[in-house]
This record gives structure tokens, C-alpha cells and sequence, in this order.
């Protein structure tokens, strides 16, 4: 009984069964347009929008992101962090949970913000200001109950219960089972529309340990933060989505709030449920929850335009560890149409053991332990391509670069390997189809900078048409003796000279 | 027959069931928003779970395949799990079965060269592995389901006439010679390594691989290894995704079926556990920024009879993330330690208890105090009512997820089995957690926690956290009574200073 309910769903499912005859790689088209069928969308009043993948072969559990276009590129001159820390605001709670006296806190907030005002402004603490922080901190305490947000998930089964802040988008994801969906719009409505800024002080001191474990402690953290800082002159994608430790140590609740007020704006977010769910169900449920929110003006943003990068630089970081390298180059982002070119290049260059950085670099000159690429830092222009590699002792940074710009100069690939590589990028996006997370991300990804998800699947189409000659172009163009930043972290023995 | 979960947990896969279900009160017609005191009350509706049994055959040599269809891809996941591993051949050198794993995937087999194989491979846009464990060993691929024949091929190919380049094993040996360097790079790593080695000890459950290790092997070792490791007796075929069951059936007998078993006895018992570790703390200085502390003792073996007081007084104690003592009370109260977790983990033929925390090298004394009145107020008082309710309901509501795609389901049965727990295991499980009285917590608490000084400590940190250590042992002496403080040096692996009797 339960296999033939099954045999129906496949039938209803998969609308476009694959004749025997047709070649292999044609099947990927047919693949990629289940998205098609299987996305629904819907745009409330106020300019939200959801986007549902039901996925009924699951069990009953989903996985829902709130995806907001804001990150550490649209944060004010000395205000570096204050996204990233908004984020961490989102899971102190709300008025109703993790306090147990919003109006009394209210009142001991304001106080300790203009405590808080003062030593901004004066750079000082006065004695009296002090000992008033103390008062109000220990009233605050015991009105506190932070981990009963993550707590009200937790009891409820949710797992993954996360966030992230990148340079230009922010996403709050959490895994729930299905009889929590109700919950789940209305806590995301709750604390993303109406967050307390409730240990902000604290939570201050927990980000510059963070900034210390990840930026400074780490030598790969310390090189990407040099890196950015070289690559782009003015553009603000060179600044650290945790921020410079100065600009931590100033920031204020009150223009944290702010800040929120201007980004979290239903129409400049996007919401994605991929699970065991019932379309119309979820789009009732958004209404009654996101849909009383109201509409605001959409930020207005202005960003520096980043000139052309003119001429390469040498980066050496000093940190006592064994050293990693990377190599940096500007590309345009999708959707310029030399961008899928590009991925399917690096696709050419080291997407399998027999491509010729991982066949030369990796296994024959033995010259890297492991070479990857990826881009970045945000998703719009200016872009960047990022060569990772970790060296293999003895560490020559100089004649690993040779060598990489060796196998670059010679690179000459068959039409026999770009069908490789189109197959290996048609395996990627469809086992990315059985990942709710990853189902989510990119429908989100392609809606907010792209203006509609169905690029997850122009995006596709486009790789999947590029030639031989689109890639000797791109490798021209962007890459063959272009300007480049080269970076080193590690002992000062193992620098570029 | 169809198998059924008790209690709040059943689960349908039907969505015409789950439209008409009227007793799923997740689904609410009406469009009032609930306050927030409505929704923080209401107690989530009971699941509907009802999972799918796989289908299930025998191959000729004994092979069990267990197939669990999932027509949403057009993929195919395939796992060769084989009861072989380290713990069954305690003779076999420590770099040997690594090194095998990388060769036969990347060294080609049968008719093909490495090269040759691997182009097979990424023209099929298929990705291969081959890995031997502890208990276990595998081999496993995924692809299109339109290419199923050529990777039962492929695989058959890989298991059975291995080539074992030994180009690829000279590059195994430097990739993990670089490794090896990078090692002391990573104070977490410094620590948990010098854990293990110091708690199970360097005979055999706790050795480091070192760089020495990676001369003793070459490919006629590694030949001489495969007739030991590659065997079908208690062996499983896994498979999952978009399938037809009758074409699955003769290829499964077709590439592995007359794969015929080496008459041999297979005498699974685990190695005798001869080290007895010493409860100490260790110092291991480096440049590091921060302190890693891990702190621990053995833990019980597998499926002991108090495991669901065990899963609860983790989530109350450790893994219940923000809500969980250790982080509520150490990170977000006192904002002592960035991350901090610690467990009791069951495991054959020993598990291992600990509790894990990196924060700055003056605050490991702070850290750890905190920690041992955690422990000890569990130990003396049991959880608070909120907190027993808290985790039953998390473990509880979040069981769901152990089988919400077909690929988990599968890989859960066939999982269970080789670990022998009872056939009945997952059913019995939420009731036995909501079973759970309060005083079996504390229990498991005292009996696996133990006290401060049975405990082994190992602090990996800048070279200033020697002294403050130093400090606060002597400073909590009657914690810390027997215990000796050493000094450690890490390279490869931890080497301890000699004491010194003064």
C-alpha cells in the first residue's frame, strides 16, 4: 500500500519522466526544472517574501530561514560590527520571552543607554556613572532570562538553531518538526521585528572575544582580513563583517536599534520553509504573522565604486605557525555573462584530481598539501576569486606561484573535459536538492540579488551552455598575468621575499 | 509489515493523510494570531510518524541488502559496510589502514590505471570513497541512477582488484607527513590528541600516528592486508535513492553476490584495554592566545542499561546548546569561556566522559571551579524540575530527525544492527526518556562524572598559564589531593618532562 502511494507521488512529482533514448547530459535540463514545479511563491502587502519547496518524501520536519539583505557593506564609517551584532541581539528575545518584566527592563535599559552615551561621547566613566552601571546591571540580572529563546526552540525539538552575518546578507535558520510551524513564524516575526537590545553591553565583550578567536588567534582569519583590505581600495567589502575592535568598543544599543529599524524592512527580507509542509498552510501563516508588519521604506544604499584593480601587491602576514597562501583576482558577478565562463573554468582548473592544479601543483611537484577556490566576499560586484593553498614543507610561496602561473599560462582544456565539468556541476546542484538547508540558502541567495529565484536555474542553464572559447576568453580577461594580491600568513621564513 | 513507533511519535508518508489529519493541530484554519502566552503554553500536537520498511535480501555469501527507495532524484547512494577494522586486527600497523583507504580509491583497479580510473569516475560525474574504521570499513559511491550499472562496476572493480599504486601511496605518506607538522598548529587539537594518548594509552587505543609510522608500511603490506579487510561475512549493502527494486536485485547479485567469503572465523573481540591512566593534569605550553582545557575520564560501553538517564543528563548537563548548564552558567552568566561543552559518551569497549572549554589562559582556574559545582550540584541535588522537562521534551520532539529523509532511515537500521542494539530500540525510545525519574540522573551524575581528582586534565595554553596553574592547584589542594601537575611538550605527539623528585 505504501510503496504504490509512493510510485503515485513519484508521478506527480517528477512530471517529466526521461526517455531511454536521450543522451545523458541532456537529462540536466529536465532535473533543474523540478525547481519550477516544485517552488511557490508568494509576496505579502507589505513586500515580504515567501518562498515554500515542499518536499513530502521527508519526514515531518522543515527548515526555515528569514533572509534580510543587509550586512557588514552597508554599516556607517566607524560603525564596523553593528550588523553582526544585531544578529546577536536576535537571540536575547523579546518583550515576552527571556525577561520577566519587559516595562521595568525598558526603563533600567534607557538609563544604562545614557550611562553608556556618556562614556561614548567623553570617553570617560565617572565614579557616580559607575556605581549607577553596577545598580542598574544587578536590577537588569534578575529581570534577565536569556536562553529561554533558544530554550522555547529547543523544547520543541528544533536543532541548527543559527545564524549568520556576511558582508551583505544576514539569515536566521533554524530545523524544526512540523507541528512547531506556527510557532516558528510567529517567534521569527517576534524577535526579527520587535528584538530587544537586552545584554547588549555583555554581548559586546562576547563579540571582541569572538573578533580575538577568529580574526586575530587565527592565521587564516588574519590574512582574509588583510586580504579584503588589499583587494578593494575603497569599496566597503574591505571592512570585517565583525568589525575593527575600536569601532566594537563604541558601539551603542540605541543606534544598534536603529540600524534595524532602517534594514529589517519586510520588503528587503525574504523567508524560505523547505520541508514536509503544506504550501498553502504556510503562505496562511505567513500572513497572519508577517503579514502585520509594516511596510517601511526600502533602505536607500550608496556604495563607493571600487576603481579597476591596476597593479598587483604582496602581502606578508606574520603569525608562528606552518603558513597558507592565497591569491586573489577581481572577476565580475553573476549575472555578467563572463561569470558562469569563470565557474566553469575553475571547474576545468581544480574541480578533480586529473585537472591540471590538482594533477601538477598537488601530485606531481608536490608543491601544495591542497589548492581550493572560492568567491567572494559578498555576492554583488566588486568580486573577487580567492585561491586558497596550503603549502607542503619546504615552503617556497615564490615557486609555488610560478608554478601556479605555469599551469595557468598552459592551460588548454578538451571538449571531452568541459563535459566532465558540466556533468560534475550537474551532480553539485542536484545532490544540493536533497539538502533542505541548501534548497533554502539558494532560493534565498538568488531572490535577494537577483530579484527572483529562478536564476537558481538560469544560473544552471548558463553554466551548462559555456564553450571551450568562453573559458579561454575569461582565462585571458581575468586571470593570465592580470593584477593580483598575493598573500602569506605564517613564520617570517616562509614570507615572499 | 509495517514497523510503528509508540507513543507521540508516528510518521506518514502520505500527503493526502496529512491534509485530512484533524487531530494535527499544526494546521489552523482559523486566522487570529496567538499571543504570546497562548503560543509558549501550547504543547506542540503528537507527530504522526509511521516509517517504511525497506526491502530486504540476501546475497549468496551473506551479504544483507537493505533498499529504501526515494524516487525525489534522479540519484543513486550506495554504502558496502563490512564488519573489518582496526579493533579486530590490533597487529596491523597504525598507518596501514588509512593509507589503504586512500590508495584504493585514488590507485586504480582492475583494467584501469589510477588516471585512467579516475576519469571514469568524474565522467560520470560520480563521487567514490573507501574508508577503514575502528569496527567498520566501506566503501561507498553515489551518482545518477541512470548510470547505476557502470558504478556497481566501478565499485566491484575498487573492492576487489585494487591496483594500490604505489605512486599514490608515496603521496598519501607526505600529504600526511604535512599533516602531521600542522598538527601543533591547532591548540584544540594539541589537546584532544594528548587526551587520548594520556587516557587510553599509546599500546594501541590511544596511539598518535606519527611520522615513523609512515615508513613501516609500503604496498606489499597493504596487498598483504586486503584478504583480512575486504570480506563479505556480516557485511551490509545499503542503498538508497531512485531505483528499480528488480534491476537493483541483479545487479546486487551480479557484482557482489559471488564475491566468495574466505573460509576464516571471524573473532570479533575487542583488544584487552591494558592502560590504566593516571588522573593528572597535564600543561602543554605553545603560542597560543587562548587555553584549551579538556578534562575526563573513561565512559561506559555501549547501550549500558541507565543510556536514556545518560542522553538526559547530557542535554541538562552539556549538549542542550544555550540551555545546557555548562553554557548557560559558564559563557552567558560569567562570560568565561567563548565554547564549552562535556558528555558522557557510551561506546565499545569503553566510552569517554569529558568536558571541553577554551578560555583565556588567567581564567582556566575560574573556568574549571565552575564547572566541578556544576557537576557537583547535579551530582548532590539531581536536575530541577524545569530543566528533567525541558530535556525530555527536546530529546522527545527532536527524535523525529534521526529518520526524516530515507537515506537516514536506512542508514539507521542497518547502523543499529551492526551495533546489535535490540530490534525494538527506536520505538521503546521517547518512552523510555519520558520514563526517567530525576534520581536516576543524579545517579548517572555521581557515576560517571566521578569527583575532580580521578579526573585527567590536559590544558593546552600560552606559557603564562603554567604559573596561575600551579596557583590553583595549590590553592584547591583538597580538589585536587593526589593529583600531580606535569609539564608537556607537543610535536608530534605529546611527550611528557620527566618529574623531577626535589
Amino acid at each position: 500500500m505504501l510503496k504504490k502511494l509512493l510510485l503515485l507521488f513519484s508521478f506527480l512529482l517528477l512530471l517529466t519522466e526521461t526517455s531511454q533514448s536521450e543522451s545523458k547530459f541532456d537529462q540536466s535540463n529536465h532535473d533543474l526544472r523540478l525547481l519550477f514545479k516544485n517552488v511557490h511563491q508568494h509576496v505579502l502587502g507589505n513586500g515580504l517574501t515567501i518562498l515554500v519547496y515542499p518536499r513530502p518524501n521527508l519526514g515531518p520536519v522543515f527548515s526555515g530561514t528569514v533572509n534580510v539583505r543587509v550586512g557588514g557593506v552597508d554599516e556607517p564609517i566607524g560603525k564596523s560590527g553593528i550588523a553582526h551584532m544585531l544578529e546577536h541581539m536576535a537571540f536575547m528575545g523579546t518583550p515576552e520571552i527571556g525577561t520577566s518584566d519587559y516595562v521595568a527592563e525598558k526603563e533600567l535599559l534607557r538609563s544604562l543607554e545614557e550611562i553608556a552615551k556618556e562614556q561614548q561621547q567623553t570617553g570617560l566613566l565617572t565614579k557616580e556613572s559607575a556605581e549607577k552601571w553596577s545598580m542598574l546591571m544587578k536590577k537588569l540580572e534578575v529581570l534577565w532570562d536569556v536562553p529561554s529563546l533558544s530554550m522555547e526552540v529547543e523544547k520543541r525539538g528544533g536543532s541548527g538553531l543559527n545564524a549568520s552575518t556576511d558582508k551583505d546578507l544576514t539569515r536566521y535558520f533554524v530545523n524544526l518538526p512540523i507541528n512547531s510551524l506556527e510557532f516558528w513564524f510567529w517567534l521569527e516575526s517576534e524577535r526579527l521585528f520587535n528584538p530587544v537590545m537586552r545584554k547588549f553591553y555583555s554581548e559586546r565583550d562576547v563579540v571582541l572575544e569572538e573578533r580575538k578567536m577568529r580574526s586575530e588567534d587565527s592565521p587564516t582569519g588574519r590574512l582574509w582580513e588583510r586580504l579584503m583590505l588589499e583587494t578593494f581600495d575603497i569599496h566597503p567589502y574591505r571592512h570585517p563583517v565583525i568589525g575593527y575592535e575600536a569601532d566594537i568598543r563604541q558601539l551603542l544599543a540605541e543606534e544598534t536599534r536603529k540600524f534595524h529599524l532602517q534594514y529589517y524592512v519586510p520588503s528587503n527580507m525574504v523567508v524560505t520553509v523547505v520541508g514536509n509542509v503544506d504550501v498553502q498552510q504556510v503562505f496562511r501563516l505567513a500572513e497572519k504573522y508577517f503579514g502585520a508588519i509594516e511596510s517601511s521604506a526600502a533602505p536607500v544604499r550608496k556604495y563607493a565604486v571600487e576603481p579597476e584593480m591596476r597593479t598587483s601587491k604582496t602581502v606578508n602576514v606574520d603569525f608562528d605557525a606552518e603558513p597558507s597562501m592565497a591569491i586573489v583576482y577581481r572577476i565580475p558577478a553573476y549575472p555578467h555573462p563572463d561569470s558562469a565562463a569563470i565557474e566553469v573554468l575553475l571547474e576545468l582548473l581544480l574541480g578533480n584530481r586529473l585537472t591540471p592544479l590538482q594533477k601538477i601543483l598537488v601530485e606531481q611537484l608536490q608543491q601544495a598539501q591542497s589548492v581550493g577556490t572560492f568567491d567572494g566576499p559578498g555576492a554583488m560586484n566588486p568580486m573577487a576569486q580567492v585561491f586558497w593553498i596550503t603549502p607542503r614543507s619546504p615552503y617556497k610561496p615564490k615557486e609555488v606561484l610560478s608554478s601556479f602561473d605555469g599551469i595557468l599560462k598552459q592551460a588548454r582544456f578538451s571538449e571531452n573535459e568541459l563535459q566532465v565539468a558540466k556533468r560534475s556541476i550537474q551532480l553539485g546542484y542536484l545532490s544540493g536538492l536533497s539538502s533542505n538547508y541548501a534548497i533554502g540558502l539558494a532560493l534565498a541567495k538568488s531572490q535577494i540579488f537577483n530579484g527572483d529565484w529562478r536564476h537558481v536555474v538560469y544560473h544552471y542553464d548558463a553554466l551548462q551552455a559555456v564553450t571551450l572559447e568562453d573559458v579561454d576568453r575569461v582565462l585571458d580577461i581575468y586571470f593570465k598575468n592580470k593584477p593580483r594580491i598575493v598573500g602569506v600568513v605564517g613564520r617570517e621564513e616562509t614570507h615572499i621575499q | 509489515m509495517k514497523k510503528n513507533l509508540s507513543i507521540a511519535v508516528f510518521f506518514i508518508f502520505s500527503i493526502f493523510l496529512l491534509i485530512t489529519c484533524t487531530s494535527c493541530s499544526a494546521f489552523i484554519a482559523d486566522d487570529t494570531k496567538l499571543s504570546a502566552a497562548q503560543m509558549l503554553s501550547k504543547q506542540p500536537a503528537p507527530l504522526e510518524v509511521e516509517l517504511p520498511n525497506p526491502s530486504r535480501w540476501t546475497l549468496d555469501n551473506g551479504i544483507q541488502v537493505v533498499f529504501l527507495e526515494d524516487k525525489e532524484l534522479p540519484l543513486i547512494d550506495v554504502s558496502l559496510i563490512m564488519r573489518s577494522g582496526r579493533y579486530w586486527q590490533p597487529d596491523v600497523r597504525p598507518a596501514a589502514l588509512p593509507a589503504l583507504g586512500y590508495v584504493m580509491r585514488t590507485g586504480g583497479a582492475g583494467e584501469y590505471s589510477s588516471d585512467e580510473l579516475e576519469r571514469k569516475i568524474t565522467e560520470l560525474g560520480a563521487s567514490f570513497s573507501v574508508n577503514f574504521g575502528n569496527e567498520q570499513s566501506s566503501i561507498s559511491f553515489s551518482g545518477l541512477s541512470a548510470d547505476i550499472s557502470d558504478l556497481f562496476k566501478l565499485s566491484r572493480m575498487m573492492l576487489l582488484e585494487p591496483r594500490l599504486d604505489k605512486d599514490k601511496l608515496a603521496l598519501w605518506k607526505a600529504q600526511n607527513l604535512e599533516n602531521i607538522r600542522r598538527r601543533k598548529d591547532n591548540p584544540f587539537t594539541v589537546a584532544s590528541t594528548s587526551f587520548r594518548q594520556l587516557l587510553l594509552g599509546e599500546e594501541f587505543y590511544g596511539t598518535v600516528l606519527e611520522s615513523r609510522h609512515l615508513t613501516e608500511i609500503d604496498v606489499d603490506y597493504l596487498q598483504s592486508l586486503l584478504g583480512k579487510h575486504i570480506r563479505p561475512e556480516g557485511a551490509y549493502l545499503v542503498v538508497t535513492g531512485s531505483a528499480e527494486e528488480e534491476s537493483l536485485r541483479r545487479l546486487t547479485e551480479q557484482y557482489f553476490g559471488n564475491w566468495a567469503p574466505e573460509p576464516q572465523t571471524i573473532a570479533l573481540s575487542y583488544p584487552p584495554m591494558r592502560h590504566q591512566h593516571k588522573p593528572s593534569i597535564v600543561f602543554v605550553p605553545g603560542d597560543y592566545a587562548q587555553a584549551s582545557v579538556i578534562a575526563g575520564t573513561l565512559g561506559p560501553q555501549r547501550l549500558p542499561p541507565d543510556y536514556a538517564a545518560i542522553d538526559l543528563l547530557n542535554e541538562i548537563v552539556g549538549t542542550g546548546g544555550f540551555s545546557s548548564r555548562l553554557m548557560r552558567r559558564v559563557r552567558e552568566e560569567l562570560g568565561l569561556a567563548y565554547w564549552i561543552g562535556g558528555s558522557v559518551s557510551a561506546d565499545n569497549p569503553f566510552g569517554i566522559t569529558n568536558v571541553a572549554l577554551q578560555t583565556s589562559g588567567q581564567q582556566v582556574g575560574d573556568a574549571l571551579k565552575e564547572v566541578f559545582m556544576i557537576i557537583r550540584d547535579i551530582q548532590q541535588n539531581g536536575p530541577s524540575k524545569e530543566e528533567m522537562s525541558l530535556a525530555q521534551s527536546s530529546l522527545s520532539q527532536s527524535f523525529v530527525f534521526r529518520f526524516d529523509s530515507p537515506a537516514k532511515i536506512a542508514h539507521r537500521i542497518v547502523n543499529l544492527e551492526l551495533k546489535d542494539y535490540p530490534p525494538d530500540f527506536d520505538e521503546d525510545y521517547v518512552g523510555n526518556i519520558l520514563d526517567v525519574e530525576q534520581s536516576q540522573i543524579k545517579e548517572a551524575a555521581q557515576k560517571y562524572f566521578i569527583t575532580p581528582n580521578q579526573l585527567l586534565y590536559v590544558v593546552v595554553g600560552p606559557e603564562k598559564t603554567w604559573e596561575l596553574l600551579e596557583q590553583f592547584v595549590a590553592d584547591n589542594s583538597e580538589i585536587f589531593s593526589g593529583i600531580e601537575l606535569q609539564r608537556g611538550v607537543f610535536n608530534e605527539k605529546l611527550s611528557l618532562a620527566p618529574i623531577i623528585d626535589e
